[in-house]
C-alpha cells in the first residue's frame, strides 16, 4: 500500500457531520473541523428546538445527538467527550466515530505540533522503530540534532528519508545524522511529510503522521494513533 | 386544558378537515417544519433529522430506521394526498408545496405553540 493509498483510505473513512439548528453558525461547527470529512449546517425554522448534530459515515446515518447534550458533554470533559468513560454506551458508540485516533488538518502548524509530539513519544519510549521522511533539506537540517539524539541516546532504530533529487533540494546530500540510517533516494518520499513510530514494545504508543503538500504553504495531512493505519504507513516507508 | 394558540378563528375555519387530519401527527408536522427552510429533502435525510428531533439524548441507527419506514409507508403518502408536500417515491424525495395562507399560518402557530410547551416542560 502506497502513502497515496493510505491518505485516500483515511479520507474515505471519515464521517460527515451536519448540524441542524435555527442559529446561523452554531459554535459547534468549528469543534469538529479536524475530525470530520465535512461539517455542514442546515437551517431549522425559528421556534424549533435548539438543534442537533447528525453523524453519517459510508453506510449513511450513524447517529445523532442534541446540541444541548453535546454542549453538556463538552463542558464536562473539557472538549473531549470521547474520553468520558462513564458515558452511556450509546454516546460512546457515537463518539467513537469522532474519536481522537485520527485528526486531519490543512494547517502546517498543526502538523508541526503533531510531528514534535510523535518524536517526543518515541524519545520517551526509547525503543522500537521511528521512521521520518522530510520533503525539504532545510526541514531535515533543522531537526538533524534531534534525530541524532534520538538515534544515539536511546535504543530506537531511526530511519530518515530524504529525496536529494526533489527540486527544492537541488541534488544536495542530506546533513549527517550520527546513529540514524539515512535513505536519500527519492521515490514517493519526495512528495510527503511522514513520521511513523511503532511504539516499541508498547502498542498503545504507536502513532503516525502523513501530509501532502498542496501549495507553497498548504498541506493536507492527518495524524493517527490507529494501529492499522500506523502499520500501513510503516509498511509504505519500509519499501523505500 | 390548554388555551387555543390561535387567536383568529377565521384561520381555523379556512383550513379543510383533511388538512387538520394531516397535521394531527407530530412527525407529519415536523416534515412540514423542515420544508419551511428547505425546498426539497431526501427521505433518508428527513428520517435522520426526525429521529434526532425525537431522541431524548442520542439517536442510533436502530431508532432511525423505523422512522424512515414509517415516513415512506404512512406519513409522506398522507401529506402528499392532502396536497401539503410533493412526494416523489421513485426519487425518494419530498418537495415543498406553496402552502396557502391559512395552512401556513396554522403551521407556524403550531410550531410556536409546540416550542412554548417544550420550554414550559424544561426544568
Amino acid at each position: 500500500m502506497s502513502l497515496a493509498d493510505v491518505l485516500a483510505g483515511v479520507e474515505a473513512s471519515r464521517p460527515s457531520i451536519t448540524i441542524y439548528s435555527p442559529a446561523d453558525h452554531p459554535d459547534e461547527l468549528d469543534q469538529f473541523a479536524t475530525r470530520a470529512r465535512s461539517v455542514d449546517h442546515r437551517p431549522l425554522p425559528e421556534g424549533s428546538p435548539e438543534g442537533f448534530l447528525v453523524v453519517r459515515d459510508a453506510d449513511g446515518f450513524a447517529g445523532a445527538l442534541s446540541l444541548t447534550d453535546l454542549r453538556a458533554l463538552l463542558a464536562r470533559s473539557i472538549g473531549r467527550p470521547w474520553d468520558t468513560e462513564e458515558l452511556d454506551p450509546g454516546y460512546r458508540a457515537l463518539f467513537a466515530l469522532l474519536d481522537d485516533t485520527l485528526f486531519v488538518s490543512l494547517e502546517r502548524r498543526h502538523l508541526l505540533a503533531a510531528s514534535r509530539e510523535i518524536e517526543d513519544r518515541a524519545w520517551r519510549v526509547g525503543r522500537g522503530t521511528l521512521r521520518a521522511a522530510f520533503q525539504h533539506r532545510r526541514a531535515l537540517r533543522a531537526q538533524a540534532d534531534v534525530y541524532a539524539s534520538l538515534a544515539e541516546e536511546t535504543d530506537l532504530d531511526v530511519h530518515v528519508y530524504y529525496d536529494r533529487d526533489n527540486r527544492a533540494n537541488g541534488g544536495d546530500d542530506p546533513p549527517s545524522i550520527p546513529g540514524a540510517t539515512v535513505h536519500a533516494d527519492g521515490g514517493e518520499v519526495g512528495n510527503y511529510w511522514v513520521l511513523a513510530f511503532d511504539g516499541g514494545d508498547d502498542p498503545s504508543q504507536q502513532c503516525a503522521l502523513v501530509a501532502e503538500q498542496w501549495g507553497a504553504d498548504t498541506y493536507f495531512g492527518f495524524w493517527t494513533y490507529d494501529p492499522g493505519v500506523v502499520a500501513d504507513v510503516l509498511a509504505a516507508l519500509e519499501t523505500w | 386544558m390548554h388555551n387555543s394558540p390561535f387567536d383568529d378563528a377565521d384561520v381555523l375555519d379556512a383550513v379543510p378537515g383533511a388538512t387538520y387530519r394531516a397535521l394531527a401527527d407530530e412527525r407529519r408536522r415536523r416534515v412540514l417544519y423542515l420544508l419551511l427552510e428547505n425546498d426539497r429533502l431526501p427521505v433518508a435525510e428527513l428520517a435522520d433529522v426526525l429521529s434526532a428531533w425525537e431522541a431524548d439524548g442520542i439517536a442510533t441507527p436502530d431508532d432511525r430506521d423505523p422512522v424512515a419506514v414509517d415516513l415512506r409507508h404512512v406519513h409522506l403518502p398522507k401529506l402528499a394526498a392532502a396536497g401539503l408536500i410533493g412526494y416523489d417515491d421513485a426519487a425518494d424525495r419530498v418537495e415543498r408545496r406553496d402552502l396557502r395562507g391559512p395552512v401556513r399560518q396554522l403551521l407556524l402557530a403550531a410550531l410556536r405553540y409546540e416550542s412554548d410547551v417544550t420550554a414550559e416542560e424544561s426544568p
